[in-house]
């Protein structure tokens, strides 16, 4: 009998019932976890990068008051997501009730993305702190030993589930979760200077 | 920390760590600083991998949100922003207030012609109560304010001079022709 697993949702589920509980750390959980995604979204409409960084943090600190209201119904990313947006619009207001030059929809990400990228507000230190963080992974992954590598590709490329990976990979589920994990590890230890 | 710990880490994040495992660590990821380094590491890399990666200024965020909930849990203001933003406003409309009430005493004393005097001002030691004709038609705030820096005068000119009137205490009697021919000796505002 295999045992029941927690989906990634799930595990948020858990975080976000010790935040109801009072929990306060839990939610520093939660904001490691989307900081990056919350700010690409958001950068996504507003173009100027300290005030992406401010719309993002009042996207996470609306979060953590609302959550007392939050049952469940949907994953916390998909709520957060909501936030997220409807804070990112609110800040471009102005633009939002006067569509820029050319009819450009600020409802559609993609056509802002495109816009953001073309008046390429991101400094150089930003670009460059971002490009030498995937150097680094991408380095530190192609230093794995093979079934390293070929484990967490699988895992965070292709999305596969462990028992998945484990059938490509003709090994047991938990050698494929020890190989996930110390790949993660060795990623981990080559990005830590970067971090501090 | 030990690696089980972390494994049951990575095993979380992708959603494979067993029902009764996962309490216990979620639990633990609250309490331990040095198993939050991990979770953050092990997100960062996957957001890496899947082209979420929004920059180093994401990394202020944590830190960030975790002071304002401070903040805001000792009843402090939590937004930096909005807090910059409504200081900046509120000083504007003190200064504007500010700026508009001393027009418009200005122009309320000095365009009736009856200037207040403070209480006591008469040396009887009685208040007298402040004398202001509130019908008066505004006029330009320069000259107005012209007119008062010239009643204030120490050394200035009153029609009664010669009585006893205390230093500095202003009369109820208009300005004379002197008097406004010495306004032009005081820039204008």
């Amino acid at each position: 009998m295999t045992k029941e697993k927690t989906s990634s949702a799930d595990a948020d589920r858990l975080l976000v019932k010790r935040v109801q509980a009072g929990d306060q750390a839990a939610f520093n959980a939660l904001v490691l976890k989307y900081q990056q995604r919350v700010l690409k979204l958001v950068s996504r409409y507003v173009r100027d990068p300290e005030e992406a960084l401010d719309v993002a943090q009042e996207v996470f600190i609306r979060a953590y008051r609302a959550l007392k209201g939050f049952r469940g119904d949907s994953a916390f990313y998909t709520w957060l997501y909501r936030i997220a947006v409807n804070a990112a619009k609110n800040a471009i207001g102005a633009a939002t009730r006067n569509p820029v030059e050319g009819g450009l929809d600020v409802d559609d990400p993609e056509l802002m993305e495109v816009q953001r990228r073309m008046t390429d507000e991101a400094t150089p230190e930003r670009l460059l702190y971002t490009e030498e963080l995937k150097q680094t992974i991408n380095r530190a992954i192609e230093e794995l030993p093979p079934e390293l590598r070929r484990a967490i590709l699988l895992r965070e490329v292709k999305g596969l589930s462990y028992e998945e990976i484990a059938q490509v990979m003709e090994s047991p589920v938990g050698t494929v979760r020890s190989r996930i994990f110390r790949a993660r590890e060795a990623v981990a230890q080559s990005i830590k200077p970067l971090l501090e | 920390m030990s690696d089980l710990l972390r494994e049951q880490l990575s095993a979380l994040m992708d959603g494979e760590l067993p029902h009764e495992e996962c309490e216990l660590l979620v639990k633990r990821i609250s309490n331990s600083a040095e198993l939050a380094r991990s979770w953050h590491a092990y997100h960062l890399i996957s957001d890496a991998l899947r082209d979420q990666l929004a920059g180093r200024d994401a990394e202020q965020l944590a830190p960030r949100v975790r002071e304002a909930l401070t903040e805001e849990n000792t009843g402090r203001f939590h937004d930096a922003g909005r807090l910059r933003r409504w200081s900046t406003l509120a000083a504007g409309v003190a200064v504007l207030g500010l700026a508009g009430l001393a027009g418009s005493l200005i122009t309320r004393h000095m365009d009736s012609g009856k200037v207040f005097a403070p209480a006591g001002a008469n040396g009887t030691g009685v208040s007298n109560p402040v004398h202001v004709d509130w019908r008066s038609e505004p006029q330009p705030v320069q000259a107005e304010l012209s007119r008062y820096l010239m009643m204030h005068d120490p050394y200035g000119m009153t029609p009664n001079a010669s009585e006893e009137t205390p230093r500095g205490a202003a009369t109820a009697t208009p300005p004379n022709k002197a008097t406004n021919e010495r306004q032009s000796k005081y820039p204008q505002f």
